[in-house]
Order: structure tokens, then C-alpha cells, then sequence
């Protein structure tokens, strides 16, 4: 009876390598070996058992039929294990197209967004080097801005200058007023010294009595001649110090022309060149940054593809859960030779299991073209 | 303390020392102390007293140089960094000689 255990566990040994099989060329190995062991075991049974006398004679003639119910009950079992199996494989196979679809077209749909991003950073990047007319070029307004604040600098200067210039002459000018008033000085000690002239000819025509009264009358016009003239000085003098008010007053507007603080200005022309140092670097720090966000979506876009072409492997698992049907069919026939040979002769099931072997290795040949992805050769079917 | 002005021996170079505050009150002092000078000799301004400069300043250095004449050297020396920032600003340093 154990001889019959031992065909039974080997084929029951190749069923579970073909259905949880490890690598295809370690399963082949000990598929074979299991068969090879079977075959050999239910081969030399007989003559164990017979007691044969001498190896030549055959073994065919008197070997006893095994016990057809049981063969029969494992046939059967085989048949609706197969059958089962062969419904989780082909759940498998609808299981993973379905994920593969959906994810296809979901990275589909990732590709998309990332192009689209990619478009918009390179949009962005356009903008901010000033490629179109209308965008704001920091650089561009810096010089403007200085060059706005040179102009301004210089404008203020030649003010000054001209200020200072002005007021030198306004110098000169209340110079010559001061010469003014020192010719009225002269004028006015003239129109005295007239006054006093005519104060003694008056005394010398009194002296002279009547012959004199003419000339009296002469040194009191020449008197009064005199004090018109120091009245009319004076009125010089008034209208000379007015003249020299006014340009006090001329003096203090060109002083308030002239002196501005260049604190304020100077101020003002740091905290500009401050705040275009940073708009500047602001600048650089969003260029910089942009042009990593644009690598990023390169990359985004290369790690999609590789992702969709790695999608493939739907068509080599499908090819290998055939495979595994391929293998399903086989354990199916052997099955059905199990329950044939509950009433056959066990020299024609050995043949027969040969043959089945022999035809298996060369269905197992053909299938070894496939491969694993990594090779890219996907049969397409 | 107010302007003060030096003339070397040979005559061919007169130098003006400012005072701590220099604007436009000292025009009239400022013009006096090369008013009389040839143009053509060389004029040093010292700044090295000098606190203050408003734009009047600026003036009357412009006013000097335009005394000693175009291709004359204006120096302006021993000048304190509050003061040179302002010079600077004003874009002096092409016109003037600072040292």
C-alpha cells in the first residue's frame, strides 16, 4: 500500500507547486523530480510486491490494480480543487485589470496636472526675467531710481551754487549802498558847512546896514537852499535804508534757498538703495526658487512615465496566471488519469503518465520565452 | 572760531580751513578768503574741523572751484565720513581731488 501514498503525494506535490509554485526553474526541477518518483515508484511497485525472481521478466503481467475507489475519490477531489483554483486565478486576472485601468488613468491624469504645472512655472519664469515689455524689471527701476536721485543731488547743488552766487552779489550791491551813504555823508556836511556860509553872510550884511540888505536877502535863500539840501539827503538816506531792508529780506530768502539738509536727502537715498537691495534679492530668491519648482516638475513628469510604463506588468501577470491555467488543465488530466486508472492496468498508466510528462516539459519549454518585466520583451497578446 | 586761511611761501597755494559749522552764514567769510587769489593757483580746502555741511557747503566749494578755473586742483582734505558720505552724494569726488 505505501507505494501507492507515495504516487498520490507526488502528484499531489506537483498540484501545489503549480498552484503556489515558487520560481518557474525550481518548480520544474522538483516537479520533475516528483513525477520522475512517482512514475518510478508505481513502475517498480509491482515487482516488489511479486517477489519477482529475475529482472528481465515484465513487470506488466502480474501487477494488481490499485483500489479503484480511492483513485476515483482523488480524481475527484483533484477536479474540484482545479476548479477552484481556477476561479481565483481568472478573480485575479479581472482583479488586476480593473486596478490597472483605473490607475492608468489616474497617472493619465497626474502627467496632466504636472505638465500643466510646468507650463505655468515656465509662464512665471518668462515674466520675471522681463521677457514681455509690460512686466516690471526690478534692475530697470533701480537705475531709474538712481539715476532719478543723481539728477536730483545735482539739481540741488547748482541751486546752491547759484544761492551763494546770488547772495555774493547782493554783497557787492550793499556795498555800493554803503558808498551811497557815505556820499550823502559828504552831501550832508556839505549842505552844513553852505548853512554855516550862509549864516555869516547874514551877520556881514547886517553889519553893513542898508547897503547890505540886498545881499541879506540872498544869504537867506542860500540858507534855506541849504536846509532843502540836507531835507533831500535825508529823504535818500530813508529810501536807502529801505532799499537795504529789502534786501535783508532778499538775503534771507536766498540763505533758505541756498541751506537745505542733506540728512533728510541723504536718508532718503539710503533707504531707497536699501529697499532695492531687497527687492532685488526678492527677485533672485523667487527666480531661484521657481527654477527648482520647474526641476521638481520634470522630475514629476519622468517619475509618471516610468510609473505608467511599469503598468505593463498587467500583461506579464496575465500571461503568467495563464500560465498557472496552463498548469491547471494539466493537474485536470491528470486527474482524469487518476480516476481512468481505477480500472486500467498499471503498465499502460505508466506509459501514459510518461507521455504526459514528455508533453508537459515541452508546454513548460514554451513558456519559459516569458520572462520578468525588468527584460522589457512583454509579449503582447 | 571762524574760517581760517593759510598761504604757502612761494604764493601758489592757499589753504582754507573750515570751521565746525559751515554753511551759509560764513559765504561772505568763505568768498573773502580767496575772493583776492589769482585763479590758477592751487586751493586746499581742510575739513578736518567741519561737523556740518548743508547744500549752501556745496555751493560755495562749487563757487571756489569755479574761481580757480577749470583745469585748477581743488583739494579737499582730512575729511570726516559723516562729511564724505555727503560729498560723495553730491558726486564731488569728479570734481574735487579728496585727500
Amino acid at each position: 500500500m505505501k507505494p501507492l501514498y507515495i504516487v498520490i503525494l507526488s502528484a499531489a506535490g506537483l498540484l501545489a507547486l503549480e498552484l503556489f509554485g515558487a520560481p518557474p526553474p525550481w518548480r520544474w526541477g522538483v516537479e520533475v523530480l516528483l513525477l520522475g518518483m512517482g512514475i518510478l515508484v508505481w513502475r517498480q511497485w509491482p515487482r516488489a510486491t511479486a517477489e519477482a525472481p529475475s529482472r528481465s521478466v515484465p513487470v506488466a503481467a502480474e501487477t494488481p490494480s490499485p483500489p479503484a475507489a480511492l483513485l476515483t475519490s482523488v480524481g475527484e477531489l483533484l477536479d474540484s480543487e482545479n476548479a477552484s483554483v481556477a476561479e481565483e486565478v481568472q478573480r485575479v486576472v479581472g482583479l488586476i485589470q480593473e486596478s490597472v485601468t483605473a490607475l492608468g488613468s489616474e497617472f493619465e491624469r497626474m502627467s496632466q496636472i504636472a505638465r500643466r504645472q510646468e507650463t505655468i512655472v515656465t509662464e512665471i519664469l518668462e515674466h520675471s526675467s522681463g521677457g514681455t515689455d509690460d512686466s516690471v524689471n526690478v534692475r530697470q527701476f533701480a537705475d531709474d531710481t538712481s539715476r532719478l536721485m543723481e539728477e536730483f543731488m545735482n539739481i540741488l547743488t547748482s541751486v546752491s551754487e547759484q544761492s551763494v552766487e546770488m547772495a555774493h552779489h547782493i554783497d557787492d550791491m550793499v556795498e555800493n549802498l554803503d558808498g551811497i551813504f557815505g556820499l550823502l555823508d559828504d552831501a550832508k556836511s556839505i549842505a552844513d558847512q553852505t548853512n554855516l556860509l550862509a549864516l555869516n553872510a547874514a551877520i556881514e550884511a547886517a553889519r553893513a546896514g542898508d547897503a547890505g540888505r540886498g545881499f541879506a536877502v540872498v544869504a537867506d535863500e542860500v540858507r534855506s537852499l541849504s536846509a532843502r539840501s540836507t531835507a533831500f539827503n535825508d529823504r535818500i538816506k530813508a529810501q536807502v535804508d529801505k532799499a537795504k531792508e529789502a534786501i535783508d529780506h532778499v538775503n534771507a530768502t536766498v540763505n533758505a534757498m541756498a541751506s537745505r539738509d542733506l540728512q533728510v536727502t541723504i536718508e532718503a537715498r539710503n533707504r531707497v538703495q536699501r529697499t532695492l537691495k531687497a527687492v532685488e534679492a526678492m527677485n533672485l530668491f523667487f527666480a531661484e526658487k521657481i527654477g527648482e519648482v520647474s526641476e521638481l516638475g520634470d522630475q514629476q513628469v519622468a517619475a509618471v512615465a516610468t510609473v505608467v510604463r511599469s503598468l505593463q506588468f498587467e500583461d506579464i501577470c496575465r500571461q503568467s496566471l495563464q500560465a498557472a491555467e496552463a498548469g491547471l488543465d494539466r493537474v485536470r488530466e491528470l486527474a482524469g488519469l487518476l480516476e481512468q486508472a481505477a480500472g486500467e492496468d498499471t503498465e499502460r498508466l505508466a506509459q501514459e503518465l510518461d507521455a504526459i510528462r514528455r508533453r508537459w516539459d515541452e508546454q513548460r519549454h514554451k513558456a519559459v520565452a516569458q520572462e520578468d518585466m525588468d527584460s522589457g520583451d512583454v509579449e503582447l497578446f | 572760531m571762524a574760517i581760517e586761511v593759510k598761504k604757502s611761501s612761494d604764493g601758489k597755494e592757499l589753504t582754507i580751513y573750515l570751521d565746525e559749522q559751515f554753511d551759509f552764514a560764513h559765504h561772505k567769510d568763505f568768498r573773502e578768503a580767496y575772493r583776492n587769489e589769482p585763479p590758477g593757483i592751487r586751493y586746499r580746502v581742510n575739513l578736518a574741523r567741519a561737523r556740518y555741511f548743508d547744500s549752501s557747503a556745496l555751493g560755495m566749494l562749487l563757487l571756489l572751484k569755479k574761481h580757480a578755473g577749470g583745469k585748477a586742483e581743488v583739494i579737499l582734505e582730512d575729511i570726516p565720513g559723516e562729511i564724505r558720505e555727503v560729498l560723495e552724494v553730491a558726486n564731488f569726488q569728479k570734481l574735487f581731488t579728496f585727500r
